[in-house]
């Protein structure tokens, strides 16, 4: 297999909730232990509920927050411990587009300068043809180029998004971060951007992380997909098995709570959890204990980590009762 | 950006009041900078009897010692509003300086920097005014480094929040993942999106420091005569007779006083809806 493009090696990060500098009391881990690697041309997909940490991860990995401990290494070199001036040439690299796109563009520039200013700094298009290649990243993202005198707030979200993710390509990277792209959107403009997003990979080569809460974006457009809970990653796998083959309840719960016109999929019994994400859980037990139909005694005394399910490649649980998640 | 202006004037306009308070404005500053052309006399010489009233020859009567008091006035505003235009330009700048420093670069800075900004904002204001016009000598260029060192603090604090809460907008935050450098994000990001408040904040300042340029020479310690100034020309009303009696004398300064602070604020108030699209105040 080729090197990762982005890899991340046991990232946590814990926030102290009393700032009082010296002494980081009560503390709460946002992301605690996650481990993955994303491939060059895929897209890696991450889905769990608001508050997970999912975006705190996006954060990370573009280093604009740094991690408590773990690394993160980009085509095999870490980044997480440079400083900003190094890590500026490589920024290029890997970009972002953040969720809510009315205010990731300063309102007081024009669409032709928000997409200019990168490209001069980083020399990536000489003064001459910048114009043309600004007109040619409107024209990929589906907007005319008549755009670019115009104010960010004249336009709707959907194509604020569209400008986003121009900038985003501006300056070639390999890889992009998406931290729910779609989520502020209508649906029907939701599918719009999820195909523009596939055709731009193909054209461009790129990489995907993409980060949402909902499984049916995430499911459309991932080739894989991790699941997080309460700052952990429960369950990895292809797109394919890990919907036809949840194995963990988590999963199965999230894809059970979506709802569906699907005949069958109105017939199957169900496995629903309760309680609230911020219920207490004791020390070292699994995350999901308090709201699982499944937990037994076992799971107090056990957080178990990701580990492969037998004769499913690729697909990794941290259930203890990984295959009876599917049937139970 | 033309279409930017537009819609900020028109939000402007709907103010009446500051329209016409701009009106107002615009006059006096026209008239103080052209005061030569407009009046014969000179401020500090005298021209005709003492303390004589109103009449056509002198507009607003003479002083005490002959000098023509619409002359003075004329000059005395010319004054004032130099001492308050500089002092609020020193505040500003020293102000948006090191709250951006502070903002910005956070940390052991920041905190140093706004400990002196308490310290500063901590000082008994008219006493330390007073004191610094006692130990140097009084004079224009003192008075406005004085108010200019008092005034800056509002601004530092106001300028730092802004900071504070503008790195934490998505837009900073696509321009580090960009890889724009520090001075970039600064100067072309943060520096355009802060001006606007901070120019609310400096018609503020701006009437302040005339107001506390009047009050300073009043006490003698600002402008010192012969030069006039809105303050010094209000010292000559400290008696009884002349308050009762000669209201020529101290009358017209005051208005002006007052017609200059209440215009400069409405101009701030009507700017600060202006620049704010969402506050549809009627």
């Amino acid at each position: 297999m080729s090197t990762p493009i982005i890899e991340a090696q046991h990232l946590s990060k814990t926030f102290s909730l009393q700032s009082d500098h010296i002494i980081r009391r009560n503390l709460f881990a946002a992301v605690s232990d996650v481990s993955f690697a994303v491939y060059p041309g895929e897209t890696f997909g991450i889905v769990g509920e608001s508050g997970c940490g999912k975006s705190t991860i996006a954060k990370m990995l573009m280093c604009l927050e740094s991690p408590t401990s773990g690394e993160i290494l980009f085509n095999g070199n870490r980044i997480d411990n440079l400083t900003e001036r190094a890590r500026r040439p490589i920024r290029t690299r890997f970009q972002m587009v953040f969720q809510d796109s009315g205010t990731t563009l300063n309102p007081r520039k024009t669409i032709g300068d928000l997409l200019r200013e990168p490209m001069l700094y980083h020399h990536i298009q000489t003064a001459g043809c910048i114009e043309g290649r600004i007109d040619e990243l409107l024209q990929d993202v589906g907007l005319s180029k008549n755009v670019k005198n115009r104010y960010p707030h004249e336009f709707s979200g959907g194509q604020r998004q569209r400008i986003c993710i121009a900038r985003a390509l501006s300056v070639n990277p390999e890889l992009i971060v998406l931290d729910e792209p779609v989520s502020a959107l209508d649906v029907s403009v939701q599918a719009q951007i999820l195909n523009l997003l596939q055709t731009l990979q193909a054209k461009n080569n790129l990489t995907y992380i993409f980060i949402s809460h909902g499984l049916g974006a995430v499911r459309y457009i991932s080739h894989r997909i991790a699941v997080m809970y309460r700052g952990r990653f429960v369950e990895t796998g292809s797109c394919a098995s890990l919907f036809t083959r949840p194995a963990h309840p988590y999963t199965r719960a999230l894809i059970d709570a979506a709802p569906s016109v699907d005949e069958a999929a109105l017939t199957r019994k169900k496995l629903l959890i309760e309680g609230e994400v911020g219920d207490e859980i004791p020390e070292g037990a699994c995350p999901l204990i308090r709201r699982c139909p499944l937990s037994h005694e076992a799971c107090t005394r056990f957080l178990h980590h990701l580990s492969p399910i037998p004769n499913d490649h690729g697909h990794e649980s941290a259930c203890l009762r990984a295959l009876e998640a599917n049937h139970g | 950006m033309s279409k930017r202006y537009s819609a900020l004037f028109q939000r402007f306009s709907k103010h009446k009041m500051a329209v016409f308070c701009l009106f107002l404005l615009a006059l006096m500053i026209i008239m103080a900078v052209c005061a030569p052309l407009i009046t014969p006399y000179s401020p500090t010489k005298p021209s005709g009897k003492f303390q004589m009233p109103p009449s056509d020859q002198h507009l607003l009567g003479t002083d005490k010692i002959g000098r023509d008091m619409f002359a003075r006035i004329l000059y005395a505003t010319r004054v004032s509003l130099l001492v308050g235009l500089l002092s609020t330009l020193i505040a500003t700048l020293t102000g948006v300086t090191l709250g951006l420093i502070s903002g910005y670069f956070g940390g052991i800075i920041d905190k140093a920097i706004m400990g002196f900004t308490d310290m500063v904002m901590s000082f008994p204001y008219i006493l330390l005014v007073l004191v610094a016009a006692a130990i140097f000598r009084p004079g224009m260029w003192s008075i406005v480094l004085i108010l200019g060192f008092v005034d800056w603090p509002g601004v530092a604090r106001l300028v730092r929040g802004n900071v504070l809460s503008l790195r934490e907008t998505n837009f900073i935050k696509s321009d580090i993942t960009a890889g724009m450098p520090g001075s970039y994000i600064l100067f072309s990001e943060i520096l355009p999106n802060t001006i606007a408040p901070v120019l609310v904040y400096a018609t503020n300042v701006f009437a302040v420091s005339i107001l506390d340029e009047a009050a300073l020479s009043f006490l003698g310690m600002g402008i010192q005569p012969p030069t006039p100034s809105l303050g010094n020309i209000l010292n000559g009303a400290e008696s009884l007779s002349i308050l009762t009696g000669k209201p020529w004398l101290w009358l017209p300064a005051g208005i002006v006083i007052f017609l200059l602070v209440i215009c400069i604020n409405f101009v701030g108030d009507a700017l600060r809806d202006a620049f704010d699209p969402r506050g549809s105040r009627l």
